[in-house]
């Protein structure tokens, strides 16, 4: 079944847009994470304009996070407190990366700037989130807790830097005593991301959350997605004031399947363990980076690239 | 459709055509619209007319113009990155050349620059400009890409002339096209010259939804976003609600 799309000017078959959607929402649901660089990649592979493709996916994601906060929020999964200081900072963060994108964009390098950011974040936090989860999940198969087993290294370190930060702030839900320059500085960096990237940012923020704060995973999904809302919801209605490439049609469609998919992500959040969410995360993570790599090492089947400018 | 063509060229046979006092070339397009509505896959439309003298048939198909980026990858140690930008504006987003035989067996390359009746032409009437390095090469690729998306075609069989005098032909429009008045310049070549021709326009417009949708996005960017995501979120959360009330039952 075909729908002729307004804005994107092309016609997409319905079923595949909303099992697009479908995925998204679950994984949504199921982690917390927006879906963005994974909805994005997929609706420009189907030829969608980028600009189009990019505009969309945030209007979709912000319709999702909506049905997804509130199953998180009636489970009693979202920290308020803690994901509106993180909006705080994620707003002054995007900000502050519409004019690094612009910078990057004059400069002609954007395009390999975004893909290199892609493959190597994706690559570090997928690699790590994998390590850590296969670990835990081994371990517990062996039946041999190893609860005391203090991490050294980076991660150590940069806690006890946390913890010696000024502005100490009490998050009860999240069951954090930290300076509120943390959650800022964190909301700060995502923001940033999610100008240049074009994605919400959860596949960053969830895992900063869980290994660096150490919250509680299911407040983790619950407050990324609300922090995840009000980021994209900005971001749609700024892509449509400036940029006219939000799709309606698209963004609905997508919104249908994912509200479906969020349900049952949600539902299997409930009843996996957490180490379980986070190697399916992992799993994610490290596929589309995979992926990513994949492109720049081999050999491209065309080497011109031809997209339309105006739209 | 058959039926509609041989009546088409019955009428045209009945028509009492011009003497020698000059060549004349008269065509009608099946529609002179072409409605984008939601279920749009794309269409075609029947293009015919009649000739006063024997002669071949050129018709060359421009839709509205369209700015594009042309970039290449190039090896730089053991990746691929992008190098380089070309931003060509102005030029035709759709080019068809339909003819009744190869235009280079009917025109001397000198008719055929003048008329500009060859997909290079698409091209000449853009305005390059280089934005973010050199592409080099970037010309066949253009014209090589526009012919693999099939946005540019030359099909030197795609008119039918009947008794030398009538002649028609399919216009196949595409599912992703670009939006506005189409130019259609029709023809009458003999000998080598071109000895008449007629311009006509096929709009390519949004209806119903289609159009309201599109003409709000356009002219209230920053409402329409407003409205809409604010109704992206409701409709989520709706959603969200509903499936959840009937999945705790």
């Amino acid at each position: 079944m075909e729908v002729f799309l307004p804005i994107a000017h092309m016609d997409v078959n319905l079923l595949l847009i909303l099992f697009f959607g479908g995925i998204v929402g679950f994984l949504s649901g199921l982690v917390g994470v927006g879906g963005g660089f994974l909805v994005t990649p997929l609706l420009i592979f189907i030829g969608i304009h980028p600009l189009v493709a990019v505009a969309t996916g945030s209007a979709q994601i912000a319709g999702t996070s909506a049905g997804g906060s509130y199953a998180h929020w009636r489970l009693g999964n979202i920290d308020f407190k803690m994901g509106i200081v993180l909006l705080i900072g994620s707003w002054f963060g995007g900000s502050v990366g519409v004019f690094i994108a612009r910078a990057l964009h004059q400069g002609g390098q954007f395009g390999n700037i975004v893909t290199f950011l892609y493959v190597v974040l994706l690559g570090v936090i997928g690699a790590s989130m994998l390590i850590e989860s296969v670990n835990v999940i081994r371990n517990a198969a062996k039946r041999n807790p190893q609860k005391k087993h203090k991490k050294h290294g980076v991660g150590a370190g940069l806690g006890t830097l946390i913890m010696r930060l000024p502005g100490k702030i009490n998050f009860p839900i999240s069951g954090l005593n930290i300076s509120v320059l943390v959650p800022l500085i964190l909301g700060g960096a995502v923001g940033v991301l999610t100008s240049l990237m074009g994605v919400g940012g959860g596949f960053v923020m969830v895992p900063v959350m869980i290994y660096f704060l150490k919250m509680p995973t299911k407040i983790v999904v619950g407050t990324s997605l609300f922090q995840l809302l009000f980021t994209t919801a900005v971001v749609s209605v700024m892509q449509s004031g400036i940029n006219h490439a939000v799709d309606p049609f698209l963004a609905l469609i997508l919104i249908f399947g994912s509200a479906f998919g969020t349900q049952w992500g949600t539902r299997m959040s409930a009843r996996l363990p957490a180490e379980k969410l986070r190697l399916i995360l992992a799993l994610v993570v490290v596929g589309v980076a995979v992926k990513m790599l994949v492109g720049l090492l081999i050999t491209p089947h065309e080497l011109y690239l031809m997209t339309r400018v105006s739209l | 459709m058959k039926r509609f063509v041989s009546s088409a060229l019955i009428l045209f046979a009945l028509l009492p055509l011009k003497g020698n006092a000059g060549d004349t070339l008269i065509s009608q397009l099946e529609h002179e619209q072409v409605d984008i509505t939601t279920r749009f896959i794309g269409k075609q439309v029947l293009l015919f007319g009649s000739m006063s003298s024997p002669g071949d048939v050129i018709i060359k198909v421009i839709s509205p113009k369209q700015d594009v980026a042309i970039s290449r990858r190039v090896k730089i140690g053991p990746v691929w990155l992008d190098s380089g930008k070309v931003v060509v504006k102005d030029t035709p987003g759709l080019m068809y050349l339909l003819s009744s035989k190869p235009i280079a067996q009917l025109l001397p390359t000198r008719e055929i620059d003048r008329y500009g009746l060859s997909l290079k032409d698409g091209l000449a009437q853009g305005v390059p400009m280089v934005t973010g390095g050199a592409v080099p090469g970037w010309e066949d690729a253009f014209l090589r890409l526009k012919r693999e998306k099939g946005s540019y075609r030359e099909v030197s069989d795609a008119v039918t002339v009947a008794h030398d005098r009538l002649f028609f032909t399919h216009l196949s429009l595409p599912a992703k096209l670009p939006i506005g008045m189409y130019k259609l310049d029709i023809y009458q070549v003999n000998h080598g010259h071109v000895v008449s021709q007629q311009t006509s326009g096929l709009d390519v417009r949004q209806v119903d939804l289609e159009l309201w949708v599109s003409e709000i996005a356009r002219k209230h960017p920053w409402l329409f976003g407003l409205v809409f995501t604010i109704s992206a979120m409701l409709i989520g959360l709706g959603l969200g609600v509903l499936l959840r009330r009937n999945n705790d039952d």
